[in-house]
């Protein structure tokens, strides 16, 4: 598999991860958890607000969150995606990976007692 | 929980709501109206992208996994073009081959035929064991038809060639005569006008061949009169375009060239008691629904019984024989196909091991790629499935070739021996010849592409990883599954070598002539009699005589004979002796004094004929001195004629070697040259020998005999040589695809060779590098690699001669002049195949000769 792939595979996670976290508090539409995402990554994910929806339905297969119908806060029908119990579940467990990668990354850059192999 | 492909629709307006949301924030922001929304599209990105990998995101996971595979699967296919180009190649040849036989089988042999109720169609004839042909006289067919309580109904129908009057003189036609029913019965249709009626005056059916080539296609054409050997007739119909195709018969037998159909009439059978005239008809009988063939066998023989009571020899002789119509129509061609049909397997068979053995020589090249992935957690059945996937992509491209082959083939058949067998016209490749080609192709790649997997996924994968080597040689038993391969190749190679060795030699006997007979100088014709002027036998003995004597004229013949073609036979009578039916009958030629020595017979005793023989002369073949002369010198014995109706007995002056120049494969039987004046005249062929080409001065010829008399047509001009080589096609497309299958098992086979071979000293390149550089001659070398060879080829070719002497006695029914053990023939391709396989070993013998030992230590 080439590298490129490789890149788009970690994005991937990365935007799943976020998606999952921003439903963590209640359920949002698209625009909003776009929003959303931008707020608190602050610019770091620089995506494209499209590749949002192909990575909300890859979550929606899985199971992880569900999509149901509501309205907007400008009294528009739109489609509202919820977190599953399975997705909170996954949540926690790419929450703590994550954690664990960071703290491991930030260990390596700071200086550690080990010698990185 | 698994999500469910949601409604896509939605998706569309989820965007614009997306977009017009952005819009509005940005406007909230202070942006301008008009770049707000630019400004919300540009960030969003390509929509259509998007919607396309949501889209991508609901394909099922398997498809996407096929995908993969199937691009891995091409890459590696391209990755080692030579290997692949080897493997599609030898697949191709396979499946090409037992495709085309397979769609000949399958369209002549099972396929039922192209009428109405085909299966319970029957055809009816009787057996006369002393000549050992088959007759039916019209007596018995309206007999039978009128009393066999298990026929619905029967048909009976004639052919012969007659005279239709044209601007530019008379053209021959084939016409058949039909009875009442015919049509209904083979199911015919029409492309103009009707079937005849009873109160039609003549009436006449055309073929559309006929129509287009002799009426121009004319829509008008119904109720046109045709005037038919003399005698007017109207046409009521065209056929179909496919219609005389289909027809469940032959529309050739009795020594009439092969034609098809060309104007159908009505037949009009009045039976007449034995033992009074018969006219020889054929007859298919449709059974009552429920009615078996041994039933109406056993009817048939009950009234035939009748019929005969107190009649006597010969009629008594005749035995009824009720078969199946297609077995009638398919005829000879059954043995000939299953034979073919036997080939194609053992080709195919060689073809799957070629395979199997290109696979397995792969596996050492391959070993290490494999093995470094099981190392890195590459699980084994994914990895056998990528295996299986390269299978499946060589059969599938060595199927497409196939297919591609077969339909060459086939064309190329079509094309250059139209009628070497039935029922070819409906000969196509179709769905079912194509699920075969795919079944074929799929069954020997996966089958034995899974062998050589299964083989490599059981590899230590340590120890392939901890030997370091760049090159890792297979397993012993790997080596052994290969050699054993080759020897049963070469062993089937023999069987089909020696099978068309045995066809071919048939051929030659057939063809080969004694020196002083030249059938390519020999330009003939033939005319038959035709129209109510030549009932005369003396008119017909008088245009015999004033053709040959016309053709004489013309500068450069040198020779001209003519003979009636052995066109009738009868029982040879000595002069006081009483008559003996129990004797085969015997040909009659009745032949201008010229013609033995044209042809270039043989005279064992006496003389030949004289121009003049006031008492008449007869020469007899050695087949007919041996039976009915046997110990007693025939020459001075009278037999009996009846030149024109009144019986005469002429002496035999001369005996000549048996000859076949008619039909070469038949074995000759009893036969008589007699003198033209004291046999009857039929039909007339006419023989010149000239100098230089006889085609040449064949439009000269043609225009004298001509001549004689307008209303006679002239056809089948022809070198004699031609007219054989029409009697031997059947056996010759035989003859011909046997040795094309041979051919190609003789190429795998010495390719399969030449592949382990090779492999073995890819394998010990180092041992042969140091072997060299310790000392060893280039010629050892050679040796050794020969001798690691020489086991295959020889156990092959013994298993290879035990199994052809086991399976030679299957072709006895093929060959002719030829025995099925034939030793020389046995020797000759025995010796062929070592040598070449021997060649196969030499090849990269030298190649290890020439091994660097420098080089090929150094690359370890």
């Amino acid at each position: 598999m080439s590298t490129r792939d490789e890149r788009i595979e970690l994005l991937q996670g990365t935007l799943d991860l976020l998606i999952l976290r921003t439903l963590q508090p209640g359920p949002a539409h698209g625009h909003a958890i776009a929003k959303a995402i931008e707020r608190t990554s602050a610019d770091v994910l620089q995506v494209e607000q499209g590749s949002l929806y192909p990575a909300l339905h890859r979550l929606l297969k899985r199971g992880w969150i569900v999509a149901e119908d509501g309205t907007s806060e400008n009294n528009r029908r739109a489609k509202f995606y919820r977190l599953t119990p399975k997705g909170r579940k996954q949540l926690s467990i790419e929450a703590g990976k994550w954690d664990r990668m960071t703290t491991a990354i930030a260990r390596i850059l700071h200086g550690s007692t080990e010698e990185p192999t | 929980m698994m999500g469910s492909t949601p409604d896509l629709d939605d998706l569309d307006r989820e965007i614009r709501d997306h977009i017009e949301a952005e819009t509005e924030d940005n406007i909230a922001l202070g942006m301008p109206v008009e770049d707000a929304r630019a400004a919300a599209i540009k960030k969003f990105g390509n929509a259509a992208r998007v919607k396309e990998d949501v889209r991508e995101v609901w394909i099922p996971g398997w498809i996407d996994q096929l995908r993969q595979d199937t691009r891995d699967a091409f890459r590696s296919v391209r990755r080692t073009p030579a290997f692949s180009l080897a493997v599609v190649l030898t697949l191709s040849l396979g499946i090409g081959l037992s495709t085309t036989v397979y769609s000949i089988v399958s369209a002549v042999l099972v396929r039922s035929l192209p009428v109405p109720d085909a299966d319970r169609l029957v055809w009816l004839t009787m057996h006369e064991p002393v000549a050992d042909v088959e007759m039916f006289l019209s007596l018995e067919f309206v007999e039978w038809k009128a009393q066999a309580p298990s026929l619905e109904t029967a048909v009976a129908y004639t052919f012969g060639d007659s005279g239709v009057a044209a601007a530019d003189g008379t053209v021959r036609t084939r016409v058949v005569s039909v009875t009442d029913g015919f049509w209904d019965l083979v199911g015919a249709q029409l492309a103009l006008g009707r079937f005849p009626l009873p109160n039609d005056e003549r009436p006449l059916v055309v073929s559309h061949q006929f129509f287009t080539d002799r009426l121009s296609g004319d829509q008008n054409v119904i109720g046109r009169p045709v005037t038919l050997d003399g005698e007017q007739a109207t046409i009521v119909g065209v056929l179909a375009p496919d219609a005389v195709a289909r027809l469940p018969f032959p529309s050739w037998r009795y020594g009439l060239s092969r034609r098809a159909a060309e104007i159908f009439r009505p037949l009009e059978l009045r039976p007449n008691p034995y033992p009074a005239g018969q006219r020889n008809v054929l007859a298919i009988g449709k059974l009552k629904p429920g009615a078996t063939q041994a039933a109406l066998q056993a009817e048939a023989e009950a009234i035939h019984a009748r019929l005969v009571s107190g009649i006597g020899l010969p009629w008594t002789r005749l035995q009824p024989r009720v078969r199946p119509l297609h077995e009638e129509v398919v005829g000879a061609s059954r043995v000939a196909l299953t034979l073919l049909l036997g080939a194609a397997l053992l080709v195919l068979v060689i073809t799957c091991a070629n395979v199997a053995n290109l696979l397995l020589a792969r596996i050492s090249a391959r070993q290490r790629e494999i093995a470094l992935r099981m190392s890195v957690g590459g699980g084994p059945l994914r990895i056998l499935r990528q295996l299986l996937f390269e299978s499946a992509m060589f059969a599938s491209l060595g199927g497409i070739a196939g297919v591609g082959l077969s339909y060459g083939l086939l064309a190329t058949v079509r094309w250059v021996m139209p009628d070497a067998i039935p029922r070819m016209s409906e000969v196509v490749v179709d769905l079912s010849v194509l699920a075969f080609a795919a079944g074929m192709s799929l069954a020997t790649s996966l089958l034995f592409g899974l062998w050589p997997a299964v083989m490599l996924i059981r590899t230590d994968v340590q120890s392939v990883l901890k030997s370091g080597s760049r090159h890792v040689s297979a397993p012993r038993s790997t080596i052994r599954a290969g050699r054993l391969v080759v020897a049963l190749q070469l062993a089937m190679t023999l069987v089909l070598l020696a099978g068309a060795g045995l066809m071919l030699k048939s051929v030659w006997r057939m063809t080969s002539h004694p020196p002083s007979f030249q059938p390519a100088q020999i330009l003939t014709m033939r005319v038959d009699f035709r129209g109510t002027g030549y009932r005369d036998p003396a008119r017909r003995q008088a245009y015999a005589v004033s053709a040959l004597s016309s053709v004489a004229a013309i500068g450069g013949v040198r020779d001209v004979a003519f003979t009636s073609g052995g066109d009738s036979s009868a029982l040879m009578i000595e002069e006081g002796k009483p008559e003996d039916p129990s004797r085969p009958p015997a040909t009659i030629s009745s032949v201008s004094p010229g013609f033995p020595q044209m042809l270039g017979m043989q005279l064992l005793r006496g003389r030949w004929l004289a121009d003049q023989e006031p008492g008449g002369a007869i020469l007899i073949n050695d087949t007919l001195a041996r039976t009915q002369f046997a110990g007693v010198d025939p020459i001075g014995r009278r037999l009996r004629m009846a030149p024109s109706g009144k019986i005469v007995f002429v002496p035999i002056v001369g005996v000549v070697a048996d000859m076949k120049y008619s039909k070469i494969d038949a074995e000759p039987g009893p036969e008589v040259f007699v003198h033209y004046s004291y046999a009857p005249i039929f039909g007339v062929t006419i023989a010149a020998r000239a100098d230089g080409d006889p085609l040449a001065f064949a439009t000269q010829a043609l225009a004298a005999v001509a001549a004689v008399d307008r209303t006679q047509s002239v056809y089948d001009v022809q070198t004699m040589e031609q007219a054989l080589a029409k009697s031997i096609a059947p056996r010759l497309f035989n003859t011909i695809l046997l040795m094309l299958f041979a051919g190609v098992a003789l190429f795998l086979a010495v390719v399969g060779l030449y592949g382990v071979v090779a492999y073995t000293v890819a394998a010990r390149t180092s041992e042969i590098g140091i072997r060299m550089a310790l000392g060893a001659q280039r010629a050892r070398v050679v040796r050794m690699i020969i001798r690691d060879g020489a086991p295959s080829i020889v156990s092959g070719l013994i298993l290879g001669l035990v199994a052809v002497v086991a399976m030679a006695r299957l072709m006895t029914e093929l060959l002719y002049g030829v025995d099925p053990t034939d030793l020389p023939t046995f020797i000759a391709v025995t010796a062929c195949l070592s040598a070449i396989a021997f060649f196969g070993c030499l090849i990269p013998g030298l190649k290890a000769a020439m091994i660097d030992p420098a080089i090929a230590l150094r690359a370890e």
